[in-house]
């Protein structure tokens, strides 16, 4: 599991920073939100990955002094919830700010009519540098 | 009162919040309420902070546990020295950033969400400086962030279009590095709370362990050197500093490179204590090399703002240098220098803007004589002069603390990097004054609102008051500093001294 988990989020990861080297704002945009699912994997495989195992803890077993030997059997017998946790708010904030950039993006576009990125070169209406694979919306 | 107070170390960041939900709900087309609403919060904040000011004097660290959970497993909130340091700047600069821009902005940029962008600004800021843990402060940059890429593109021009693509693009990419760097760290120690995270590094015994969290410290170095704009990683600062308006660009430029500085010393000296060959190995030599390519990418410029963002990577070296220095002295020299260089470079920021509204200007060959505007020269003139480090004014106090530490810890080639860029800053300076404000062709001034001047004056009579109370801000930094080189004090105020879980093997 923890190789499958590790080649999708290499695959994620190169696929994000290839869009984002390309000089074309669309690309751009996919390339950030590919990275930010790789990163999001990433958080979770941090928490190990672990089948048919519960996320709460039963306080009801565990006196505090036990603690110590229950964290040595940890891995185990629990799911850790806690990366969940910390994916959900980075997925809330990764939407929020992709949604930003595509409007931002639109707006650059609107002006410039191009989806490069080298905007300060650009003439309006110039062929986009993106060549085929530009983005005509 | 007694019941507001005790919950002082989160009241930064609720006070911005709540009035931006205000204003958003009751007063979307009101200006006078927002502009109302925005000053007392800014007032708010200052009452505040001098309180956590008095607490923290007392008590050294306040640890304020949200929902009253146990750490390390809730959220906690930590306001040291340091922090209460950082939150009274914010709450200056944003004070003045807010008055300069009543009388900068026009109506219909003003209207367009500037009040509130500006609050959740402060609120992110604020966040950054309070937050115990490691995940929020991811959180709050990304806060800090969404609000400024808002007021980047405030004004709806081309060229601001272009500077907040490439801030943008560049802050996800710092951002998903940030996340990668935390998702180690938790990856191998299961925790994410940084007097938690300081305690495990400490009795980590592996090997392939230690490297993975020597790892995930450089990329957390990488991400804090992004926001810093340290050398190799500053070129994106020249391009999106001077696009905005005046007001927001001197809180970018006072504010937000320090949130930068403020988590490198915050997380090398508490997280990564375990591993002290990282100040000197790494953030020395960087520091000498900020120092001088940044002041001479400044002395090519002709830009005002641009010029005057170059300075800001320059001048962040010393900061860096001293927290590279790592001692108590150094690191108390790194945060008088922090707050000696907020209010002087942000108060640059807005003679620049009056100076532009002047003139009608962006370029200093454009501007024209404006020694004819008396106001604006004579600030400048201070300012200037501090921010170069001439005595009396506050830059020399602090440029002397930095250099004085650097000489006794025999780092000779970063004394002597300082050295060389306060000679050339004030080479830069000059090159202003005579462009801008001797010479050109004198062409008809514009009349400048009295709210900016005022904002300006504010922020540059903190350059003579600063060297007048030297010494008490000095003793001050001073504790700072060395409580930032003692782990142990922190991690006894987060997790206290009956923590179970404390010495569980990660």
């Amino acid at each position: 599991m923890e190789l499958q988990v590790a080649i999708v989020i290499g695959t994620l990861f190169a696929t994000g920073i290839y869009l984002l080297m390309r000089r074309n704002t669309f690309s751009l945009l996919l390339g950030l939100s590919l990275l930010s699912h790789g990163i999001n994997l990433f958080i979770l495989a941090s928490g190990r990955i672990r089948m048919n195992a519960v996320p709460v803890l039963d306080g009801g077993k565990v006196s505090l002094t036990g603690m110590k030997d229950f964290v040595a059997t940890l891995p185990q017998q629990y799911a850790d919830p806690l990366p969940q946790a910390l994916i959900l708010t980075a997925i809330v904030i990764s939407f929020a700010v992709t949604a930003f950039a595509a409007v931002l993006v639109y707006r650059t576009y609107t002006y410039a009519k191009t989806e490069s990125t080298n905007l300060e070169q650009n003439e309006p209406h110039s062929e986009p540098e993106g060549g085929e694979g530009a983005w005509k919306p | 009162m007694e019941a507001v107070m005790q919950h002082a170390p989160i009241l930064p960041v609720l006070v911005p919040l709540t009035v931006t939900i205000l204003m958003l709900l009751f007063f979307r087309d009101n200006l006078r309420a927002q502009r109302t609403l925005s000053i007392a919060s800014s007032l708010l904040l200052l009452v505040f902070v001098t309180f956590l000011l008095v607490k923290v004097n007392a008590e050294d660290v306040i640890v304020y546990r949200l929902g009253n959970w146990q750490p390390p497993f809730g959220i906690v909130l930590m306001v040291d020295r340091l922090s209460v340091i950082m939150l009274y700047l914010c709450a200056i600069t944003g004070l003045a950033s807010l008055l300069f821009a009543c009388g900068e902005l026009d109506e219909r940029r003003e209207k367009t969400h500037f009040h509130p962008l500006f609050q959740l600004l402060i609120m992110g800021i604020n966040g950054a400086f309070v937050t115990g843990d490691l995940f929020n402060l991811f959180v709050f940059y990304e806060i800090l962030l969404s609000a400024s890429y808002g007021l980047l593109a405030l004004g709806n021009e081309p060229y601001q279009l272009r500077a907040t693509v490439q801030y943008l693009v560049l802050n996800l990419v710092k951002s998903t590095l940030f996340l990668f760097g935390v998702a180690a760290l938790y990856g191998v120690l299961g925790t994410v709370n940084m007097a938690h995270l300081s305690q495990r590094i400490a009795i980590l015994d592996n090997n392939a362990q230690r490297i993975l969290v020597d790892a995930a410290g450089f990329v957390l170095l990488t991400v804090f050197s992004i926001k810093a704009a340290l050398v190799p990683l500053f070129f994106w600062m020249p391009d999106s500093y001077p696009a905005p308006a005046a007001a927001v660009g001197a809180m970018f430029a006072g504010m937000m490179t320090k949130v930068g500085v403020y988590s490198l010393a915050r997380v090398f000296s508490l997280v990564f204590h375990g591993t002290e060959s990282w100040a000197g190995n790494w953030v020395l030599p960087i520091s000498a090399i900020t120092m001088v390519g940044g002041v001479l990418g400044a002395v090519a410029q002709t830009n005002f703002r641009r010029l005057l963002s170059f300075h800001i990577t320059s001048q962040v070296g010393y900061m860096v240098m001293g927290i590279g220095l790592f001692t108590p002295a150094g690191l108390g020299a790194a945060i008088f220098y922090i707050a000696h260089h907020i209010l002087v470079k942000a108060g640059l920021f807005l003679i620049a803007g009056i100076a532009e509204k002047l003139s009608g200007e962006k370029d200093i060959r454009e501007m024209g004589r404006l020694i004819r505007h008396p106001m604006t020269a004579g600030l400048f003139l201070i300012a200037g002069w501090s921010l170069a480090g001439v005595p009396p004014l506050s830059g020399f106090w602090a440029k002397l603390f930095v250099i004085k530490e650097g000489l006794q810890l025999h780092a000779y080639y970063a004394v002597l990097a300082a050295l060389l860029t306060g000679l050339l800053t004030l080479f830069s300076m000059t090159k202003v004054w005579v462009m801008a404000f001797w010479g050109g062709e004198a062409k008809r001034l514009k009349q400048v609102p009295a709210t900016m001047i005022g904002g300006a004056v504010f922020l540059v009579a903190f350059s003579v008051i600063i060297p007048i109370v030297a010494e008490p801000i000095w003793r001050f930094c001073e504790v700072a500093g060395k409580h930032l080189t003692d782990p142990e004090l922190y991690i006894r105020a987060v997790l206290g001294s009956e923590d179970i879980m404390a010495r569980a093997r990660p």
